[in-house]
């Protein structure tokens, strides 16, 4: 008689334990995520744009490709939950349109093979390009029928592929999608009139770049079409642009370019900066917290860098490097991480200068030892772009903008030849340090540096203690 | 006045109206009368005498004057102590105790010789004014003779002669202020100091007590128990049962022959053996029974040791003298049956010590472990990496250090412990432990007390020797580089920013010359605030950097406009930075010091981990991570900086250390602290790495001495060390037959001011440093109670002090040779341990249980704790215990299950004690309805310092027919206190008289008769006379007026 009562009795207890087992599982897994969720939010300079999210579409893809109905497969389906959970640590707008475009296709046609195989065979190039493979990306692509292709879906599919890969500063993708779909007339318009273009800028062929300039100029190309066409000194076409620019927009940076009176260049800095600073007080009247940065301040530090303001500059340049690393993994983590430490890298070469004029030779010293940590640090981040940078700071910045607006101090020439060295020019890099060399004007501890970097052809020597200028 | 005028108006109508009422009247009694003519003319003189004596008074005769010598009388007061050392009110003979008073003060009075008026006053704890003594019977009973206010009495008396032409007391009394009869030199003191000067002399007559007015069998001994002893009183050979000695006197009145008393202590079901003792004229250990010798009226014994082993925390002691004491001896006595011819007293009993051993090695100290099994003391070892969880509020169990007599610390790193916060509390709570009496022992090299261990802690602050700065020989000249932050968050707090100004100012202040200083503001860039330069006094110091702030504040302005405001403090690069020093220094031609200190102020609300963390990418393109701690041990180990720190909390004034915060209630300062101590964590990360500390918003040690090394003492080793062989810590120890030789050394000293160096090293001064490879250090600053003489302290610091410190690691292998396996030093560790060890309990309850008039059994508790426990609650239970009968030899059954864990079954009654913090009281109602033997349960609840709940319980058997009765004095026959009251009477002018042989001295009481006074007569009464005159005299003339008219 003792027992069933006990057996009644013991049921609800057994479930009892059950459900806090449960509960404390889910707890658990909670804190895990959670702290998977810290983990992901964190800058990341050794994968800053969190690829990890490219090789899951791929994973999820091969997956479903391989089965019958992947809706039943569990790799499948588990890839497809891995994938959500990726973008909900880590998801941005052109993310979450790519993935759920991507879902959508392969849910509405999961019995029709050939589409997932095509599918699967355009994000093996994405995947491809962005680890700067070009060869096996092309592949990939070639192999997927035109027919496909054409499809409306998989059209948008390319469009959100090349946006994702442009506004995440895989120049070489688009350049790539480009060069590959251009020729067979299936380019999405958003690959055609935009990320091919700007590819071109900034790490194809200039001349290519040159028929879209003036078609395109007014977009949001800004003032490439004119620098490009500076670069390939057609001139007039350069002047024409900046005409119709100026007319736009009274206010912008490449007329700077073309002023060569100093007095009418600091008339117009002023309109600028009165521009940059409106923005920069708004902003930071936004802002509750004194610390916290502002949100619209793009290219303050490139706009007082221009007009010669180096700390300032410098200063929001790296505000804005930080304030973007410390953002989770959404919109503006993007490429500007990159350009905010060139113009850090530029501002504080001509401060340096400053400083050295000013007689703080060691402070100097110590600017440009930071400095050059810095390059370090973010060559090794545009790494990541397949060097998507390099070519605009060397060739534009630098050979257009600061050396006629600023001239060329040894403390840029120790950059530039940095650079230069970057982009495996190695003459050139060894002649612009022997060129700040000669002008023996920098410190003693820079000197040595210096000669150092030149007999040896490479700035691969430690002279000074590399902690000296950790920072 | 008025009343005056109203009689003379009355007067003046009835002298008017007289004859006419006469009249009246006779006519209506129809009476007639003759008159004559030599009324009449009496009667006419009367009245105008009469009339003209009133009207001389009414114009304003109304005083007479007369001047006269006068007579003056001394005021004398008779004090007579009726307390219960001398007298009870319901003994027999109480009535001449009070009469003999009479006759004495009589006699005492008249031997004086002057007129005098006569006050007589009892007292005890009160007192009360009498005609006379003889009849103060019911005052004896009323005055609570448990105590003697004699201060209180004789200020009383001198209040009220105050201004009298001459006084003199009269004070009979035996000078004891306890019913015990134990000396109390505070009260004799106070008396001193009221009477000094000799202006109101004393006689005393001292009053011894005689049996017969006081209660029941005089005849018995009675026995006092002392305060129970430190362990100073015990030697070698004691050390296994060493906790509670108590000295026992035995009082008894002088016996015409040889006695025997027996001495019980019942504590649980086990009869003590306590026959472990020696009395003096008494026999020798081991015997049953004392032996009292004819005609001795006390009997000393040597403290009394009671077993630690037996359950209960209460024991009842019994004391019977056997009336037929042949033949000697009886067994033992432990469960006398009788109650009249004993006494019982309910004493405490210290538990055994509970031992927390801290111990951040790895492998096991047997030596520890085989002390403790010898001590027979509990030891619970906690590994510090342990201890945040432990402690923690959540803990199921959480372990307080309170509940410990003794912490043992064995090759501690504070490191070990957790982070900054945890360190600060626990440590501090360490330290809290040894203020409050508890006992700390600290063994380990000198890693345990230098850079990274406890020289900078709150340990130090009861470490008994100073640890040395490194360096501290010939001032060095320092390396000092500030570095504050000056990010917006801290920056645009005036108040805090400028305590952050007044440290960095204030550490840098002892600065030796030559030092080199540099200070820079920091938040993601550098201000140069102060650039490197040589020291130029503190004054100049902080001129430049409040200027340089002002400046700072102006950029910080502009760039505010730009939305530029500076960022928080990138500690990373702010240390990169600090390091840069050393190339300014070589780049302006300094000479840089050996010692370098860096002091980070930073804003503790905001740790900037993003700059905590950096990375970089080498020449080679590799990619290295990189973080502010790991810098700041390559600052440390490559370049010898020395990094402290010190976090600030937004708001005025500083904090006080995390212990005391995280115990304050203040809800203001626990959120200040709360806000900051995450950054204060980070910061200590660093500072720690970079071999120094960080404090949270304090001024603590100035930079100079901030993470002190510890010089090795084995530098300064002396060849041969000489010992003091007298001192008593080498007492039983074979120091000259072992030869010294063998183990380079004990020195027991401290650092501190005042201390000796107790070894005779001839010639040693204390400033020649450590002479030894061992140091037993001591600390005598922190006194142990009770509190004794100046020799006393000394000795007892010689033996051992609570903190002892062993300035070498316990783990050397236990090798033959080395130091834990030498014999000597394991004596001298016991001995070491067995002092620190504290020798109150956390909790002390003295619980006395007594026997009223009514035969109720009262309890009164005292309860006493070491910490801020407030108790809200003590409940008392009396469980049943069954108990066989007393066997032959009058011990009770033995082998009996006596288990106290086990279920004592629902208590026989439970009550609640009335009271408030240290002293409650219950009555366990009438003794008759108690069982013969219970056991009694005392649980006390209340809050701890952090408000958490906490309760402890004490248990003990009681045996209520053994209770005395209170009112029995336990003074008995100790006789009159004379010293004291030698004293008393020579300070006041007076002399002690004996009251067999009254000699008292004539010419102690001086009246001046020579003054005059002048003596008033008061005329009003003399109107009124004179009015009823002139009624009488009216009365006569009206009367022979109607008879002349009839």
């Amino acid at each position: 008689m003792a027992e069933p009562m006990m057996a009644r009795h013991a049921f609800p207890l057994l479930r009892l334990a059950l459900g806090g087992l449960i509960a404390l599982v889910l707890a658990f897994g909670l804190l895990v995520a959670q702290a998977n969720r810290a983990q992901a939010q964190a800058f990341d300079p050794q994968d800053p744009y969190r690829r990890v999210f490219l090789d899951m579409m791929l994973t999820f893809t091969s997956s479903a490709e391989r089965s019958e109905d992947w809706t039943n497969d569990w790799d499948s389906l588990r890839a497809a939950r891995d994938l959500q959970e990726e973008l909900r640590l880590c998801g941005t707008w052109y993310r979450t349109d790519l993935v759920n475009h991507l879902l959508e296709i392969m849910n509405s046609n999961k019995e029709d093979t050939n589409l997932l195989v095509a599918v699967s065979g355009i994000l093996r190039a994405a995947v491809a390009f962005s680890r700067m493979d070009e060869e096996g990306g092309k592949l990939s692509l070639s192999v997927v029928p035109d027919d496909i292709i054409v499809r409306e879906d998989i059209q948008v599919l390319i469009d959100y592929i090349t946006r994702y890969m442009g506004i995440e500063d895989q120049y070489y993708a688009s350049l790539w999608f480009g060069q590959v779909l251009m020729p067979r007339g299936l380019a999405p318009p958003g690959l055609a009139d935009n990320w091919y273009p700007k590819a071109e800028f900034l790490v194809g062929d200039l001349e290519r770049f040159i028929p879209f300039a003036e078609t395109a100029f007014d977009s949001d190309f800004l003032d490439w079409p004119i620098t490009a066409a500076m670069r390939l000194r057609r001139d007039d076409l350069a002047s024409r642009l900046q005409a119709r620019y100026d007319a736009a927009r009274p206010y912008n940076i490449t007329k700077l370019l073309f002023l060569e009176s100093p007095t009418a260049r600091a008339a117009h800095c002023q309109g600028l900066l009165q521009g940059v600073r409106d923005r920069l007080l708004q902003s930071s009247q936004l802002t509750a917290q004194a610390e916290a940065a502002s949100t619209d301040v793009r290219f303050a530090s490139w706009t007082l860098l221009l007009c010669g303001q180096f700390a300032d500059s410098r200063r929001s340049a790296r505000k804005q490097a930080w304030f973007r690393q410390s953002q989770r993994c959404g919109f503006r983590r993007e490429s500007a991480n990159v350009t905010d430490f060139y113009n850090a890298i530029l501002s504080g070469s001509y401060l340096a200068t400053e400083q050295r004029k000013n007689g703080e030779a060691l402070r100097s010293a110590f600017t440009l030892e930071e400095i050059v940590a810095e390059i370090r640090q973010v060559l090794y981040l545009d790494s990541f772009t397949g060097m998507g940078h390099i070519n605009i700071v060397l060739d534009e910045d630098i050979a257009m903008y600061m050396k006629h607006l600023h001239g060329i101090p040894p403390e840029l020439r120790v950059v530039e030849g940095l650079l230069e060295e970057a982009r495996e020019n190695t003459d050139l890099a060894v002649r612009a340090w022997r060129a700040a060399l000669d002008s023996e004007e920098l410190h003693e501890r820079w000197v040595i540096t210096l000669q150092a970097w030149v007999e040896a052809g490479s700035s691969r020597v430690s002279i000074i203690d590399a902690t000296d200028s950790a920072g | 006045m008025s009343l005056t005028i109203l009689g003379l108006i009355l007067a003046g109508l009835l002298f008017w109206l007289a004859p006419l009422l006469r009249r009246g009247l006779d006519r209506l009694t129809g009476v007639s009368r003759n008159q004559r003519a030599s009324v009449l003319v009496l009667s006419l003189l009367l009245r105008g005498v009469v009339i003209g004596m009133i009207a001389l008074l009414w114009l304003g005769l109304t005083q007479f004057r007369q001047t006269v010598p006068l007579e003056t009388r001394a005021r004398i007061d008779v004090l007579l102590d009726v307390s219960e050392s001398l007298v009870h009110g319901d003994a027999p003979a109480v009535a001449e105790y009070l009469a003999a008073a009479d006759r004495l003060s009589a006699n005492i009075v008249r031997d004086l010789g002057v007129d005098a008026d006569v006050r007589k006053r009892v007292f005890a704890e009160g007192s009360q004014e009498l005609d006379r003594f003889a009849n103060g019977l019911n005052a004896v009973r009323d005055l609570n003779g448990a105590a003697t206010d004699l201060s209180a009495i004789v200020a009383e008396t001198l209040a009220a002669g105050a201004g009298s032409p001459a006084q003199v007391i009269v004070l009979m009394t035996d000078g004891l202020t306890t019913r015990q009869g134990a000396e109390d030199p505070d009260q004799i003191t106070q008396v001193l100091q009221l009477l000094a000067g000799g202006e109101v002399p004393v006689l005393v007559v001292p009053q011894n007590g005689n049996p017969a007015h006081r209660l029941e069998r005089p005849d018995s001994p009675r026995f006092i128990i002392g305060e129970a002893q430190n362990l100073s009183l015990l030697r070698q050979g004691d050390l296994e049962n060493r906790l509670v000695a108590l000295p026992v006197d035995l009082a008894i009145k002088p016996q015409p022959e040889q006695r025997v008393a027996y001495l019980g202590a019942l504590q649980g079901e086990a009869v003590q053996d306590l026959f472990r003792f020696a009395c003096l004229d008494g026999d020798p250990v081991g015997t049953a029974a004392i032996i009292i010798s004819e005609g001795a009226d006390t009997v000393s014994c040597s403290p009394l040791i009671l077993e630690q082993e037996t359950e209960g925390a209460f024991v009842q002691m019994t004391l019977a003298l056997d009336d037929a004491p042949e033949p000697v001896p009886q067994a033992r006595i432990a469960q006398p049956v009788l109650p009249d011819n004993l006494q019982s007293r309910i004493i405490p009993a210290m538990a055994i010590p509970r031992v927390l051993w801290l111990d951040g090695g790895q492998q096991p100290i047997a030596l520890i472990d085989t002390v403790m099994e010898e001590l027979n003391w509990q030891i619970e070892r906690v590994t510090p990496e342990d201890l945040p969880r432990r402690t923690g509020v959540d803990a199921a169990e959480p372990l307080d250090f309170f509940d410990f007599d003794l912490i043992i610390m064995t090759d501690l790193a504070p490191g070990q412990i957790g982070d900054g916060l945890s360190q600060q509390v626990l440590l501090g709570e360490v330290e809290d432990f040894v203020q409050r009496g508890g006992g700390l022992f600290i063994a380990g090299g000198d890693e345990t007390f230098g850079v990274k261990g406890l020289a900078a802690t709150p340990i130090a602050q009861v470490l008994p020797v100073n640890v040395d700065p490194k360096g501290s020989s010939g001032d060095p000249k320092v390396l000092a580089v500030g570095v504050l932050d000056v990010s917006a968050s801290l920056f645009y707090k005036p108040e805090t920013l400028d305590r952050a100004v007044n440290y960095i100012v204030e550490s840098f202040a002892p600065l030796s010359e030559g030092s080199l200083v540099r200070v820079f503001g920091f938040s993601d860039e550098v201000h140069e605030l102060v650039p490197l330069d040589t020291f130029q006094g503190v004054e100049a110091l902080e001129t430049q950097i409040r200027d340089a702030l002002s400046l700072l504040a102006e950029e910080f302005e502009r760039r505010r406009q730009l939305g530029l405001q500076p960022e928080g403090l990138a500690m990373y690069d702010a240390l990169a930075e600090t390091r840069r020093s050393l190339i300014m220094a070589q780049e302006a031609g300094l000479d840089l010091p050996d010692e370098r200190r860096v002091l980070i102020i930073s804003d503790g609300a905001d740790p900037d981990l993003g700059a905590f963390l950096s990375w970089r990418v080498d020449e080679d393109g590799v990619f290295q991570r990189d973080n502010a701690p790991a810098l700041a041990a390559r600052l440390n180990s490559e370049d010898d900086f020395i990094i402290n720190g010190i976090a600030m909390a937004y708001g005025e004034g500083s904090l006080p250390d995390a212990y005391t915060v995280l115990n304050s209630r203040d809800a203001t300062l626990r959120q200040r602290f709360g806000i900051a101590s995450e950054g204060f964590n980070a910061l200590f990360n660093v500072s720690q790495a970079g071999g120094g500390y960080a404090y949270l918003d304090q001024f603590t040690i100035p930079i100079g001495q901030l993470a002190r090394r510890m010089t090795t003492y084995k530098d300064e080793q002396i060849e041969e060390p000489s010992f003091n062989q007298q001192h008593r810590f080498f007492d039983g120890m074979p120091v000259r037959d072992y030869g010294v030789g063998a183990i380079s050394g004990y020195s027991i000293l401290s650092a501190r001011d005042g201390a000796r160096f107790i070894l005779g090293q001839p010639g040693y001064q204390p400033e020649e440093g450590r002479p030894l490879d061992l140091a037993l250090w001591t600390d005598w600053v922190l006194t142990r109670s009770p509190q004794s003489t100046a020799e006393g302290l000394i000795e007892r610091a010689a033996l051992g002090g609570r903190v002892s410190v062993l300035g070498t690691s316990l783990r050397d292998g236990g090798a033959e040779d080395s130091l834990s396996n030498n014999a000597i030093f394991q004596v001298a560790l016991a001995r070491a341990l067995a002092w620190a060890t504290r020798t109150d309990p956390r909790d002390a309850v003295g619980l006395e249980l007594t026997r009223d008039s009514r035969n109720h059994m009262l309890l009164a508790l005292d309860h006493q704790s070491i910490d801020p426990f407030a108790p809200t609650g003590f409940v008392a239970e009396l469980f049943a215990v069954e108990t066989g009968e007393p066997g032959a030899d009058g011990a009770t059954a033995e082998g009996k299950d006596t288990d106290a864990d086990t279920d004592r079954g629902e208590p026989l009654a439970r009550f609640e004690l009335t009271g408030s913090e240290r002293r409650w009281l219950g009555d366990f109602g009438p003794i008759r309805e108690l069982p013969e033997v219970f056991e009694l349960r005392i649980r006390g609840e209340g809050t701890d310092r952090q408000g958490r709940a906490r309760a402890f319980e004490k248990s003990g058997l009681i045996r209520p027919a053994l209770l005395h009765r209170q009112t029995e004095p336990l003074a008995l026959d100790r006789g009159a206190d004379l010293p004291s009251l030698r004293a008393l009477a020579l300070a006041s002018g007076g002399t002690v008289l004996d009251p067999e042989d009254l000699a008292v001295p004539q010419a102690l009481v001086q009246l001046d008769q020579t003054g005059t006074r002048e003596r008033v007569w008061d005329l009003t009464w003399a109107l009124v006379v004179l009015m009823i005159t002139a009624l009488i005299a009216d009365y006569l003339i009206r009367e022979y007026l109607s008879e002349a008219e009839s």
